[in-house]
């Protein structure tokens, strides 16, 4: 076989070039840290590397949900125990408007005292939070206490997803809290002990102790069930957060390069590329025109 | 046509006919190209089995169309008469890689495409229409798709009856739990975890990440076929140019060769000539 003029450049050039686009390769890798830049680098690390992508993203808005709704439940939980201190004040006024030795003027300013508290009380149920009134259910809009005490709002809950199957309810109920859907109505007991007071009638002041006390148990009820629903929230989040870990490390793991090797690797070929191309300059060197 | 001329002249048309073989090699690189000789000593170039160059000379042309369906149609017009639909009888040449790969891979890849985004759309616009917007309203999509998955990926776009219009988004599941339910939003963000692509049997991640494996897998077998191929094509040349090329150390030796030989052939000649002068001068006496 005749080797032509032709052969030797072409040869020349063509392992010239395979060399350079491995070397650009391995340049890439180096620079980025990415083993697969290219669905076809590995076609199976691709499309492991789209699913894992896809659940981070997944991991990334739970956890932003649920930071969302965290200060709106921080918020009503330390609004309950508001309520529920406010509602020891309201006992505290009781026992003593049921001391017998007091009269009927005492009596209409504790009364007085009882309608401040109610009054702070609705305040408290009317909180709004981020995203609307926290304590009405999913009627957010409108207030759900009137200046009375009377429920406007609904028991439905907010449900958010946080990973697992079943969606979670964040929000604390009001119904449940402060009305009659909870077993006792709040302001219905704050008005019995005004009504009392007011009368200056100590039998109905010391039976409105009772509804009092039921309706302090069932605030801070209300308030324990928002606690585990934070504890919860508090739970889902590490979760996420760890499957976030563990989904960066798997992505890292699946389509990184060792970067000591990767350099290692580009040196190694930007040297030979270099002795091939003084190689080839000499081989190309039209030798046998020298002697003349 | 000049070939034949020259050669009547008795000219040498060597230099025409080496600008021919090149002009064919060209055109085999494009398309399954087969050239013969007819009963005159002409050249007949025949493309996918279409003749395009007949023995006088005349030379059609290749051009391209597009079918209704979209899919490449490429003709071979001859010289004076009509075209001549060849795509089906391809088989070979950058042609038929270009129509390969756009009509068979690519349109693959963008169907599969189209068929994962048709789904997921729909599955999320089912389950939209079924919740309430904040306005009440209920039975909206949340995506125009349009109804097949004709260009799904391309024409994807939030509905007009949601765009611009956030209280439309259908967070809740029914009107009494409005404003703040949001049980439908909840149901939304599950079918991220339902099978709805590939005929209900993968995730939406799923379904794409297997789109992403095919897509590279076909790309790296077309490489290593690149690369086989590359490897079949310098053999080739290297054949080729075994016949046709020069090798210039080759040529060095037959030069110093016939140079030897030239000189030595001057050297015999005087030698003769040397011997016939002293031949006549010795007669001559």
């Amino acid at each position: 076989m005749r080797f032509t003029e032709q052969m030797r450049y072409d040869s020349v050039t063509n392992n010239l070039s395979q060399l350079s686009a491995r070397q650009a390769k391995a340049a890439h890798e180096a620079q980025t840290g990415l083993r697969v830049n290219l669905p076809s680098d590995d076609p199976i690390a691709a499309a492991q590397l789209a699913r894992l992508a896809a659940s981070q993203s997944q991991t990334a808005a739970r956890r932003s949900t649920i930071n969302t709704v965290k200060g709106d439940t921080e918020l009503a939980e330390s609004q309950l125990q508001q309520a529920s201190d406010l509602m020891a004040n309201a006992k505290e006024i009781a026992v003593q408007g049921g001391n017998g030795t007091l009269g009927a003027t005492e009596r209409a300013t504790l009364a007085l005292q009882v309608k401040d508290l109610k009054d702070q009380l609705v305040g408290l149920a009317n909180t709004r939070g981020s995203t609307g009134y926290l304590f009405g259910g999913n009627a957010t809009e409108n207030k759900p206490f009137d200046a009375t005490g009377a429920f406007s709002g609904n028991d439905n809950e907010h449900v958010i997803d946080i990973g697992n199957s079943t969606p979670t309810a964040v929000n604390a109920s009001g119904a449940k809290a402060f009305t009659l859907a909870g077993g006792n109505d709040v302001f219905g007991a704050l008005d019995a002990l005004y009504n009392a007071l007011s009368a200056n009638d100590e039998a109905a002041i010391s039976a409105s102790l009772d509804g009092l006390d039921k309706s302090r148990t069932q605030i801070t009820n209300a308030q324990a069930s928002v606690g585990i629903t934070l504890n919860k929230l508090d739970a889902s989040d590490a979760v996420l957060s760890n499957l976030d870990l563990q989904n960066s490390r798997s992505i890292e793991e699946v389509g990184s390069v060792d970067p000591a090797k990767a350099y290692s690797t580009l040196a190694q070929l930007n040297n030979s590329l270099q002795q091939s191309l003084t190689v080839s300059k000499s081989i190309l060197d039209l030798a046998a025109f020298k002697q003349f | 046509m000049q070939i034949a001329q020259a050669t009547m002249q008795g000219d040498d048309a060597s230099d025409l006919k080496d600008q021919r073989t090149a002009q064919i090699l060209n055109m085999a690189g494009l398309i399954n190209t087969h050239t013969f000789t007819d009963g005159q000593g002409n050249t007949v170039v025949q493309v996918a089995g279409t003749t395009i160059v007949d023995g006088s000379g005349k030379a059609g042309s290749l051009s391209l169309d597009l079918h209704p369906d979209g899919s490449l149609k490429i003709l071979a017009n001859q010289s004076g008469g009509g075209g001549t639909e060849i795509t089906q009888f391809l088989t070979g040449g950058k042609l038929n890689g270009i129509k390969e790969a756009r009509d068979t891979d690519l349109f693959d890849i963008s169907s599969k495409l189209n068929t994962l985004v048709f789904d997921v759309a729909s599955a999320l616009n089912t389950q939209h229409a079924a919740g309430v917007g904040a306005d009440g309203g209920t039975g909206r999509n949340l995506f125009d798709v349009g109804v097949s998955s004709t260009n799904a990926a391309r024409d994807l776009r939030v509905s007009v009856d949601v765009f611009n219009q956030p209280d439309r988004i259908a967070a809740a599941s029914n009107v009494f739990s409005l404003p703040g339910g949001s049980d439908n939003a909840v149901a939304l963000s599950k079918i991220f975890d339902a099978q709805v692509t590939f005929g209900n049997t993968k995730t939406a991640a799923q379904g794409y990440g297997d789109l992403i494996g095919s897509i590279g897998s076909t790309r790296a077998s077309s490489q290593r076929d690149v690369d086989t191929q590359g490897a079949i094509l310098q053999q080739v040349t290297a054949m080729h140019q075994s016949e046709s090329g020069v090798n210039l150390d080759e040529e060095m030796v037959n030069l110093t060769k016939y140079q030897n030989a030239y000189q030595a052939a001057s050297k015999m000649i005087g030698v003769a000539d040397n011997l016939m002068q002293t031949l006549l001068n010795t007669v001559g006496r």
